[in-house]
């Protein structure tokens, strides 16, 4: 059963990352829930489901983008895994704690795409990520994130109190 | 032999998994092997058909807001013709999309008798995910003839060309992407050079002579060479010109001739 959950989360996300989004897309810049659903996977579920969803879902973005395959499966397990250990040593219930993670975790994202990609094909230069609009993109991530994560921890508590009732 | 607690080494052997996993995937991608694109094409069968419902769902929905429901709130006021105008705004929005679907397919048929081949016309159901490419989807695959290579345009000018064909979706590289580069020439001078993507919504015509006379409006087309993309579609528009002091090349902005962020239907030069 919470396979097949994953899967149609999985789908669910994708559907709207490549649809939906690109309408609330600011100067450019749109949100990466992939990103912030593996932030959210580390957190709540600990390193190795967070390492095992950050991997599934960065192999589905490269297999839907043009970049390198595995360069966003690598970068989307590592970040799940160092969220996830984070979490065992640092728990915080905290949303805003919780964006904060996502802020750090976009830019580490995209210096681990800039790297890899730079190290592979130097000659595309930097054209595919400059430190501006990756700041951009970790803060309009945050925000997204707190709507996400606020959301989440509301229908938390009110499974949590009908479950008390 | 991992030093440590059991916990510890199921830790390091998870992350050196994944590095090996990803690292075998990024060297199968750098050597061009395409056995990785069997991974690619399973996902991309398993999502694209969501994409498509979602995309054609909001475009019925926008259309439906732009048409109908925008303008009854406006006057809903008038309550006792509402129901005729409902009605009459309902046709009349049908005949909107049609007539817009026929100027399109008009624009196309004109752009078609050029002679560049048979054309499939397709609608656009997906954009990248990871918003570091210039990519998108679209509802035609190998099944409708749609291979990898073959270059994509609307009425306004060159779009792409195809990276990815499953059976029933392909993925088209824009020429805005850093990936993508069209041998081009100025129309007005003939003067050569190549345009390359900057994954920003210009491209840039490099290698372009510091001699070359171009100037701020003028037409760039494909020139032929290279094999994808025929002779004397329109890539764009030069928007900034800049010759520096030294080197041997001009910088030049070329702004793309279609509205690459709104695609919505474009053809795909089959050349049958």
């Amino acid at each position: 059963m919470p396979i097949l959950i994953f899967i149609f989360f999985t789908i669910l996300i994708f559907t709207i990352q490549t649809t939906v989004l690109r309408y609330i897309s600011i100067a450019g810049v749109t949100p990466d829930i992939i990103l912030i659903f593996t932030v959210y996977a580390g957190l709540r579920q600990g390193k190795e489901k967070g390492i095992t969803t950050g991997f599934i879902l960065g192999l589905i973005q490269d297999s839907l983008s043009a970049g390198i395959m595995g360069v966003n499966a690598l970068s989307k397990g590592l970040l799940g895994f160092i969220v996830g250990d984070i979490r065992e040593k640092i728990m915080s219930e905290n949303t805003i704690t919780q964006c904060f993670f996502i802020f750090i975790a976009t830019i580490f994202d995209g210096l681990i795409v800039l790297l890899i990609s730079e190290t592979i094909f130097p000659e595309d230069l930097g054209g595919r990520i400059s430190l501006r609009p990756l700041l951009s993109r970790a803060l309009y991530n945050s925000i997204i994130g707190l709507l996400i994560f606020g959301v989440s921890k509301w229908v938390k508590e009110v499974r949590s109190g009908y479950r008390s009732i | 032999m991992i030093k440590g607690t059991p916990k510890r080494r199921k830790d390091v052997i998870l992350l050196f998994l994944i590095f090996i996993i990803a690292f075998t995937l990024i060297t199968i991608n750098i050597r061009g092997n395409k056995n990785s694109t069997i991974i690619e094409s399973i996902i991309i069968t398993v999502i694209s058909p969501f994409q498509s419902i979602v995309t054609k769902s909001i475009n019925k929905i926008s259309s439906i807001w732009n048409g109908y429901i925008y303008l009854v709130n406006v006057q809903e006021e008038n309550v006792r013709q509402k129901k005729e105008i409902h009605e009459l705004r309902e046709e009349n929005n049908r005949y909107i999309e049609q007539n817009l679907r026929y100027k399109r397919l008009k624009d196309m048929l004109a752009f078609q008798e050029k002679g560049y081949g048979k054309m499939i016309m397709s609608e656009v159901v997906g954009f990248d995910p990871t918003g570091w490419a210039h990519i998108v989807m679209i509802d035609k695959g190998t099944k409708d003839g749609v291979k990898k290579g073959m270059p994509v345009v609307t009425h306004e000018g060159l779009v792409g060309r195809i990276i990815q064909s499953t059976p029933k979706f392909s993925k088209i590289l824009l020429i805005t992407d850093v990936k993508s580069a069209v041998d081009a020439i100025v129309q007005r001078t003939r003067s050569s050079g190549v345009v390359v993507g900057n994954n920003k919504n210009i491209c840039e015509m490099k290698y372009l002579a510091i001699t070359a006379d171009v100037e701020i409006m003028d037409k760039v087309i494909s020139s032929g060479l290279g094999g994808i993309f025929p002779k004397g579609l329109i890539i764009g528009i030069v928007s900034a010109v800049q010759k520096g002091k030294y080197g041997l090349f001009q910088k030049v902005e070329v702004t793309p001739a279609g509205n690459l962020s709104q695609l919505e239907e474009v053809f795909v030069i089959t050349g049958d």
